[in-house]
């Protein structure tokens, strides 16, 4: 199942970051700890200080300290930068695997001073979908495609302009969810609103197109699992705040909830359904 | 006059220019370079207007404002662009 979501498991991670198969705990280390051996300042782009880094023997990584942001504030930045890696946990939680490995580090900046940031597996011979003939949609992994979709709900994506994912092969890598997890969207169920105008043609409209059945059983496998939830529970609640992480956690059963006998999503449904949510959570 | 630089990154961490978006003297903007299937992109689905509160999508005809957004849209260090430049 997971093969099919263009995935391997643990064990058959490939081309690691850029070496032999490594396991995806590894790659977490190895983005963690490993040197830096180069980096590169990258030009463009208004989050601000974005970084091309090599890692000493150990393949590459974007690190995004959003140091330069002049809409966001200290406050926002870090929360923009514990929600790349929130994300990753989620997306890896639910058996997705498309974003690549993100964890969140510091370095020391061009002034000798620590910098916080998120620090992401950098993927090779990709194209953000921006570059991409829709035309050649029918090659990409279509669970890869639903996937996607369901996550971008989930995490009550904002962002997902066809800036924001890349494609290599058939495989899908959802990137830039420094937008997502926010608070004021936890109970927002208006989707349409999350889907953004340019890539539509690769991801699919959920609420009238069914959803692979691989992609509800992954999540099924999760939903079925109370460690796994309490464990996703404890690592969101360290980057985004417990009230948060439940709710999200609760989001998650509730769009499971509001999936019908066809496999779209029933979005008013799901409206009701995060209603209870908010009434509840809002309680405790 | 008023240009963006669109970059994609390189495997070995160096960006290179795949598109220069020009503001013409009619208001439009003019995309050029070898990011052909991105300028068609570009063209058809245009970008998000992240300076708007309401949902917009921006188009190079629009001009200046698709210039001005187009740095809020290219943010992932992938495909990355520059503030409006002018020369």
């Amino acid at each position: 199942m997971l093969k099919d979501l263009g995935v391997k498991n643990e064990k058959e991670t490939s081309k690691g970051l850029e070496s032999a198969p490594i396991s995806l705990k590894e790659k977490e280390a190895i983005l963690k700890s490993g040197i830096f051996e180069q980096e590169k300042d990258l030009m463009g782009g208004c989050s601000g200080g974005a970084m091309h880094v090599k890692i000493k023997d150990d393949g590459s990584g974007v690190f995004k300290p959003y140091s330069n942001h002049y809409l966001y504030s200290l406050e926002e930045k870090e929360g923009n930068i514990n929600r790349e890696r929130a994300v990753f946990l989620i997306d890896r939680s639910l058996g997705f695997n498309l974003v690549p490995p993100t964890i969140v580090r510091c370095k020391k900046n061009a002034n000798g001073e620590e910098e916080k940031g998120s620090f992401q597996e950098f993927i090779t011979d990709s194209t953000t979908a921006s570059g991409f003939d829709t035309k050649k949609v029918q090659q990409i992994n279509n669970n890869d495609r639903y996937a996607i979709a369901v996550l971008d709900v989930i995490i009550a994506n904002n962002d997902r302009c066809s800036a924001n994912f890349l494609i290599k092969g058939e495989k899908i890598y959802a990137i830039d969810h420094g937008l997502s997890l926010e608070s004021r969207n936890v109970f927002q169920s208006n989707i349409i609103n999350f889907l953004s105008f340019s890539s539509r043609e690769i991801i699919p409209d959920i609420t009238k197109e069914s959803i692979s059945k691989d992609v509800l059983d992954c999540m099924d496998t999760f939903l079925r699992s109370k460690s796994l939830q309490i464990i996703l529970r404890q690592q969101l609640g360290e980057l985004i705040g417990e009230k948060l992480a439940l709710a999200y956690i609760e989001r998650i059963k509730a769009f499971r909830e509001s999936i019908n006998n066809s496999q779209t999503l029933d979005e008013q449904k799901f409206k009701t359904f995060l209603l209870k949510n908010k009434e509840t959570i809002s309680k405790n | 006059m008023k240009y963006v630089e669109i970059y994609k990154l390189e495997n070995d961490g160096e960006q290179k220019v795949v598109l220069v978006c020009f503001l013409r003297d009619d208001g439009t903007v003019k995309l050029k370079g070898s990011g052909e299937q991105l300028a068609k992109n570009l063209e058809e689905a245009g970008i998000k207007n992240y300076l708007s509160k309401t949902p917009e999508t921006l188009f190079p005809k629009d001009g200046l404002p698709f210039l001005q957004n187009l740095s809020h849209y290219f943010t992932s260090g992938y495909m990355n662009a520059s503030e409006v430049k002018e020369k």
